[in-house]
């Protein structure tokens, strides 16, 4: 069974055609690429899949349910966890609030108990408050719990995203480039990590990625958009050979100007 | 919002090994004071607590009044700090909120022959449910458009609902007597006291737990809130209620301090009080909100003796004192904004950081991440 399903969306701001009849699947335990030039509708296609964005046509199926009429915070009640492209924090707290602020659903209690002070809601903080410092063990950001995130290097802000996502106890995660400022030895290490959070944590990913060799070593599947379409889709290797996207990524001339045989397939870094 | 009992466990993580490489940050150990410095700690605060209960029992019932108005105004100004400080919503017509509770209460006790905690309650209860009305606009309408018509809705009740006879009284007003037991200015001082303590318990639990911190992360980025799982709409409705619910019991409480409920009290002019009480007490600063509007409780009081004790500034004198807030509050209020963010509350960091147990500093004030721009209008 696929965890995530999204068929046929398309969607349109006043005249433009963000996306068109665009179908992806992610499987339970597969970690799916998405890759697109600028503009392709990649993160468009992340608003349909969380709800940021109801689809003109199309539905959006996880776990075997159609949540095309559901908000943001129930789709992430039913397991979906998101990344932001410019990072999704509460920027003026701290490291641990935020993944505090992340387990609202996992804290067990009403807002209301909380309000009053119950007994129980003091336990009931107690455990958070360990999970949080477990999570922040494992993605090694346990000395930073009591810095703003306001202020904080952006390569780190995204791994702090990540906990924060994790901290949401998802089952399927959505990153939006997240490796986007890092060089390609950062991004490797980060695809080892990816693979041994998704091992830990019993996770189906999919990813918008520009770090083709990242793709080619995390991704069992990635699919192609361009102009909110749906390019190619297929294995990396299958997808990076692919002409309709080597045109789409370099432009017509430069495939031409690129002889066959003698370079190979260029590897496509954007 | 059900009182849920039982608690789901949260799913364990299994590893402790760091799957990323850690962050190393080097951090000097916390600073532990002494146990002369904890007995330091422990006078200063037993000094404010000796301030607060008994200088009011050396005053004459005149003083005692004001003193419980400044309580009721710190009630007040943790209302509007749950919109203005935690939400991030303006609200211009507060007095509205608050008149509603004081008539309300009054309309219960003089009417209905209630006892006063059935008033009181009830007061509450309305309060929440009107300000839920006004919430339910708030999603539709934000920033500047909404508060307009929070000054609007403002100036709808005092025309209109404080108008209706049988509620307020009409422009005789409606008596409101002091609960039994409670009937002496000090005693009801005492029990305004008790009831800002579990207005700031509230408060504090509310901030320190899902709620809260639901309503911050909803203030900054609804986007990154809903993510996380947070009902925004829900959650943007709640801060309205938690106000609504906190500046219905001030009203309440306010119109029992009078003895007496006019509508001409709850005119625009006091939600601007109320509004720049909250602003320069230092938007959410729990202690300095409670001391800023304290202090605006105050003020015109001050001003009557010190100008009738002697100080005799010709031109001041002319001035009726309902209106000394008026004047102290924009000149606080510019002082607030270009050089002290933080209000009152940045003032009294350093010493509220020491009585925590941390070293005592100056610097580190101007850390206050409050800006301007925080409300949405």
């Amino acid at each position: 069974m696929s965890v995530l399903e999204v068929r046929g969306c398309s969607i349109r701001f006043g005249g433009v055609q963000a996306a068109r009849d665009v179908t992806l699947k992610a499987g339970e335990w597969e970690i799916v690429g998405v890759i697109g030039p600028n503009g392709a509708g990649k993160t468009t296609t992340f608003n349909i899949i969380t709800g940021f964005y109801r689809p003109n046509e199309g539905s959006v199926w996880f776990k075997g349910r159609d949540v095309t009429g559901l908000g943001v915070h129930e789709r992430t009640a039913l397991g979906m966890g998101r990344t932001f492209q410019n990072v999704g924090l509460v920027k003026s707290a701290t490291v641990r609030e935020n993944l505090f602020t992340a387990q609202h659903l996992e804290a067990g209690y009403s807002a209301l108990a909380g309000m009053i002070g119950l007994p129980s809601t003091f336990v009931a903080e107690r455990r958070l408050s360990e999970r949080a410092d477990a999570l922040a063990g494992i993605l090694g950001i346990g000395d930073l719990l009591d810095k703003r995130v306001a202020g904080l290097p952006y390569g780190l802000l995204k791994r702090i995203e990540l906990g924060a996502v994790l901290a949401t106890d998802p089952d399927l995660l959505l990153l939006d480039e997240p490796t986007s400022g890092m060089g390609p030895e950062e991004a490797h290490a980060f695809g080892s990590t990816l693979l041994e959070l998704r091992r830990e944590f019993d996770l189906t990913v999919v990813m918008i990625e520009h770090h083709v060799p990242l793709v080619a070593q995390v991704c069992d599947y990635v699919y192609c958009l361009n102009f909110g379409e749906l390019l190619a889709e297929g294995t990396p290797d299958q997808v990076r050979s692919n002409p309709d996207v080597i045109r789409a990524y370099l432009g017509q001339e430069a495939e031409e100007a690129l002889e066959p045989g003698v370079r190979g397939v260029p590897e496509v870094t954007v | 919002m059900s009182v849920e009992e039982s608690i789901d466990a949260p799913p364990v993580v299994q590893t402790e090994a760091p799957i990323a490489e850690p962050i190393i940050v080097e951090t000097e150990p916390p600073f532990r004071p002494s146990l002369v410095g904890w007995f330091a700690r422990g006078a200063v605060l037993a000094a404010i607590a000796a301030i607060v209960l008994l200088v009011p029992t050396t005053r004459g019932a005149v003083d005692v009044h004001i003193y419980t108005q400044a309580v009721i105004f710190a009630i007040i100004g943790l209302s509007l700090n749950v919109l203005l400080g935690y939400t991030g919503q303006i609200s211009l017509g507060h007095q509205a909120f608050v008149g509603i509770g004081a008539f309300t209460s009054a309309y219960m006790v003089t009417v209905h022959r209630q006892p006063f905690i059935a008033a009181v309650g009830m007061a509450m209860i309305v309060g929440g449910l009107q300000a839920l009305v006004l919430g339910a606009v708030s999603l539709r309408i934000t920033g500047l458009y909404f508060a307009l018509i929070t000054l609007a809705y403002g100036t709808m009740a005092e025309e209109s609902l404080f108008n209706i006879q049988s509620l307020t009284g009409g422009s005789a007003g409606q008596p409101a007597p002091k609960p039994a037991g409670f009937n002496t200015d000090l005693r009801y001082y005492y029990l305004c006291l008790a009831f800002l303590a579990a207005v700031i318990w509230v408060d504090w639990r509310l901030m320190r737990t899902k709620g809260g911190r639901a309503l911050s992360a909803v203030r900054e980025n609804p986007r990154v809130a809903a993510t996380f799982g947070t009902d925004v709409k829900v959650y943007t409705l709640m801060a309205f209620v938690v106000a609504g619910v906190f500046a219905g019991l001030g009203g309440a409480l306010l119109a029992h301090n009078d003895t007496f409920v006019v509508r001409d009290l709850f005119n625009f002019q006091l939600a601007l009080v109320f509004v720049i009480m909250t602003v320069v007490g230092g938007l959410r600063n729990r202690a300095g909100v409670v001391v800023g509007s304290a202090f605006f409780g105050l003020v015109a009081y001050f001003f009557e003796k010190l100008f009738s004790n002697g100080l005799d500034i010709p031109s001041l004198k002319l001035l009726p004192k309902e209106y000394a807030a008026i004047v102290i509050g924009p000149m606080l209020l510019l002082f607030t904004l270009t050089r002290h963010p933080g209000g009152m509350g940045q003032q009294v960091l350093p010493l509220q950081r020491w009585l925590r147990g941390g070293r005592f500093s100056l610097k580190d004030t101007h850390e206050s991440e409050v800006r301007v721009s925080d409300v949405r209008a």
